[in-house]
């Protein structure tokens, strides 16, 4: 048997598919090309979209991209940084920390609106946090 | 933390190589993913300083085959060794789930090893874990020196806990996968 007491975060069949439900929305309504939960590790959760052979180096960069981002933000005295935004020539990353301190990542190409991704990815973030937070106390 | 995904019936654990700069941690990494088949083991990603060494991390993902039905995949990280770079290195022991520590045989870095050793427990202290908490094991590395301390100074300078150790050549590829094997053991015992 697997000892869930010792592993912090189980994701559940049912979870999974909640938070795949949530996130394939975000998709459709941001027109993302792919989108990434990111365990604040390091680890990938779930994600949707485009294939990509590249999930896990990149949800490991993810999480030390934005902790050192984050770290440098805490130095220069902010304290309340949530949000990491990167703009390329063909491709836009948002990324979105959760109050679970999980990580939200979006590409898109140019076609949204940097303010739609904002917007979409603020309004679906309580419920990630929730889910997140209901497998991490299941038993 | 480890990660045990229901759905896909995988287990994800992070292990991270810590210890002192130029100790030998990357050639770890870099030997595993250079013997491993590439179905087993995905690319390396290492961000270095222009002159190689490590600057933030190296990351490697491998997959260890199946437990109890389950996926087992390990994501191997070391830290940069670097005295100056504690605030990356701490940024990195985040959800370690097993250790690897890194020492170099030769004599005249055993206080840079009971250094680094400390460093590491105040780090883990950061996140509330312990190296009685959690599982790790120690390498000796760079045997190959004539300059190489004895094992039993080793051993009663570095091993006061009594953890699992290696003696090992990393760039020859001696005593890696022992350890390896020993901590990602120990990870997945911690689990089941
Ligand atoms: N003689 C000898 N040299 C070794 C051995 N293992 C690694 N080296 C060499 O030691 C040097 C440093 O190795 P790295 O793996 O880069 O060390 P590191 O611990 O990653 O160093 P940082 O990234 O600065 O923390 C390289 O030139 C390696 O080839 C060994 O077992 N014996
Ligand atoms: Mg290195």
């Amino acid at each position: 048997m697997l000892n869930p007491q010792l592993s912090s975060l189980i994701v559940t069949t049912e979870g999974l598919k909640n938070i795949t439900n949530i996130l394939n929305k975000l998709r459709e309504d941001t027109k993302a090309r792919y989108i990434i939960l990111v365990e604040k590790s390091g680890q990938m959760i779930a994600n949707v979209g485009e294939e990509t052979p590249f999930t896990m180096p990149l949800s490991a960069l993810v999480a030390g991209a934005f902790a050192s981002t984050r770290e440098i933000a805490k130095l220069v005295g902010e304290t309340e940084f949530n949000v990491m935004y990167q703009q390329g020539k063909n491709r836009n990353i948002y990324i979105c920390a959760l109050k679970t301190q999980d990580l939200l990542t979006v590409v898109f190409d140019e076609s949204p609106s940097l303010g739609i991704v904002k917007i979409k990815t603020k309004e679906v973030s309580e419920a990630l946090s929730n889910e997140i937070l209901a497998m991490l106390h299941k038993k | 933390m480890a990660l045990i995904n229901y759905s896909s019936r995988e287990i994800h654990c992070k292990i991270v190589y810590y210890g002192t700069g130029l100790g030998g941690k990357t050639t770890n990494l870099e030997y595993v993913h250079k013997t491993l088949n590439p179905q087993i083991r995905g690319e390396m990603v290492s961000l270095n300083t222009a002159n190689e060494r490590t600057l933030f991390f190296d990351f490697l993902p491998l997959d260890l085959g199946s437990v109890q039905g389950f996926r087992t995949k390990f994501s191997l990280y070391t830290v940069p060794g670097q005295v100056e770079y504690n605030a990356s290195r701490k940024l990195v022991l985040n959800g370690a789930d097993g250790i690897v520590f890194v020492a170099d045989s030769q004599m005249e870095k055993m206080q840079e090893n009971i250094d680094s050793l400390k460093n590491m427990e105040e780090n883990l202290a950061e996140y509330s874990m312990t190296l009685d908490s959690l599982p790790w094991v120690l390498q000796y590395n760079k045997r190959d020196l004539p300059n190489a301390a004895p094992l039993d100074v080793l051993e009663r300078t570095l091993n006061t806990r009594g953890v699992r150790s290696f003696e090992a050549v990393a760039y020859k590829g001696i005593g890696v996968f022992d350890t390896l094997k020993a901590i990602s053991k120990e990870v997945l015992n911690r689990l089941t």
